[in-house]
């Protein structure tokens, strides 16, 4: 018996928790969120961009944001004969409770197609969910290349402090993958 | 001190799942260390190494220049698990917190059974221990990237202290409470 019971101590011990950091929920896959957004494209690219000083200068000025490599990615679809379809950004937000994922489908005009939430900490999911479940993305969906979002149009009947909050933090990451867009599908481009 | 063994039905019951259930905390908690983390100090260090930063915008260049690169979908639908510094801020301040409570109702099991002073005190300071160890090795690595692996080792070195002091104590509690308890109130 008490051999037995040094051997569970022996498992239980070499199982003892180290501290670990809390994993994001992904309530979204990457991949899934491309090619539902885009149905019209054969082809897939990443669209590696480095903008200019005055490009970088002009996104800071709208967004108050210098992108990185390590937090955006860019995707591109485009049809068989190689025209554009459409473009996804994804992008993380950080926040009080750890980063958002935000993805952001883009027309060939540049409106949105779609937006999601595609990844988010657990313990801010439980203030981020009653967002989604309300419908609050559809907000973005449409919305004209002009048009700023704005957080209090999003799920307006979810009134939560920490929701209102994620609204914001949610449209913010919205206006800068708009922002962003626009200059990596110009750039490169005579 | 060391009275637990003769106490109450109840009173050892407690104690005992406590326990119990603490270990069963643990091996999911070491489940989610195998999942986003690492047993091995270069795992820890690379887990919670600090984001590097390359600036998509360069003020030497006039124009914006882009490059595609073919993508496979599917190959997109790999989980991402992004660790920055408000988010190890942020668990620090739960994780610690929950850290010294076990610690606290480790030591209050460590003071109601039998063993001498000296290694009831080696316990008490094991149990509280460990999770500074745990943590100073998390931050470390994060802060000193240069010493990852230094503070990694510490991080997995604290983690695994605390699970030998919970070992030790389980062991001796089970002991102790329903095995030689007869033995002991004979004696």
């Amino acid at each position: 018996m008490r051999r037995t019971l040094l051997a569970v101590a022996a498992v239980l011990c070499a199982a003892s928790a180290l501290g670990h950091v809390t994993p994001n929920v992904e309530l979204l896959r990457r991949g899934d969120f491309v090619k539902q957004s885009l149905p019209g494209a054969a082809h897939f690219f990443e669209r590696q961009v480095m903008l200019s000083g005055p490009d970088g200068a002009a996104i800071l000025s709208a967004t108050g944001w210098t992108p990185t490599e390590e937090e955006v990615k860019v995707y591109v679809g485009r049809d068989e004969k190689g025209g554009l379809v459409g473009s996804v950004v994804f992008l993380w937000m950080p926040s009080e409770h750890g980063p958002v994922g935000i993805g952001v489908a883009f027309d060939r005009q540049g409106m949105i197609l779609r937006a999601a939430v595609t990844d988010v900490g657990t313990e801010p999911l439980a203030w981020v969910r009653p967002l989604l479940s309300s419908g609050g993305m559809d907000v973005f969906t449409g919305l004209p290349v002009d048009a700023s979002p704005d957080p209090f149009r999003m799920a307006p009947s979810v009134r939560g402090a920490m929701s209102r909050y994620y609204a914001k933090v949610i449209v913010e990451g919205v206006k800068r993958a708009r922002a962003l867009e626009r200059l990596v599908m110009r750039a490169g481009n005579p | 001190m060391g009275k637990l063994p003769q106490g109450a039905l109840e009173i050892r019951l407690t104690a005992t799942l406590f326990l119990l259930l603490l270990g069963l905390a643990d091996l999911f908690g070491a489940w989610q260390v195998g999942n986003f983390a690492s047993f091995r100090p270069r795992g820890v260090a690379a887990a919670v190494a600090p984001q590097e930063r390359h600036e998509m915008a360069m003020a030497c260049c006039s124009t914006s220049t882009a490059a595609e690169t073919p993508v496979e979908p599917a190959s997109l639908n790999q989980p991402t698990h992004r660790i920055e510094r408000e988010l190890l801020v942020q668990d620090t301040h739960v994780h610690v917190p929950v850290y010294a409570m076990t610690a606290a109702f480790l030591a209050v099991i460590v003071l109601g059974l039998r063993m001498a002073s000296a290694v009831r005190v080696l316990l008490i300071l094991l149990a509280f221990a460990a999770p500074f160890a745990d943590f100073a090795g998390l931050w470390g690595a994060h802060l000193y990237p240069g010493a990852g692996i230094l503070f990694g080792g510490l991080a997995v070195a604290g983690g695994f202290a605390m699970g030998l002091c919970y070992a030790i104590v389980l062991v001796m509690a089970l002991v102790q409470l329903w095995l030689t308890r007869k033995e002991i109130a004979h004696a």
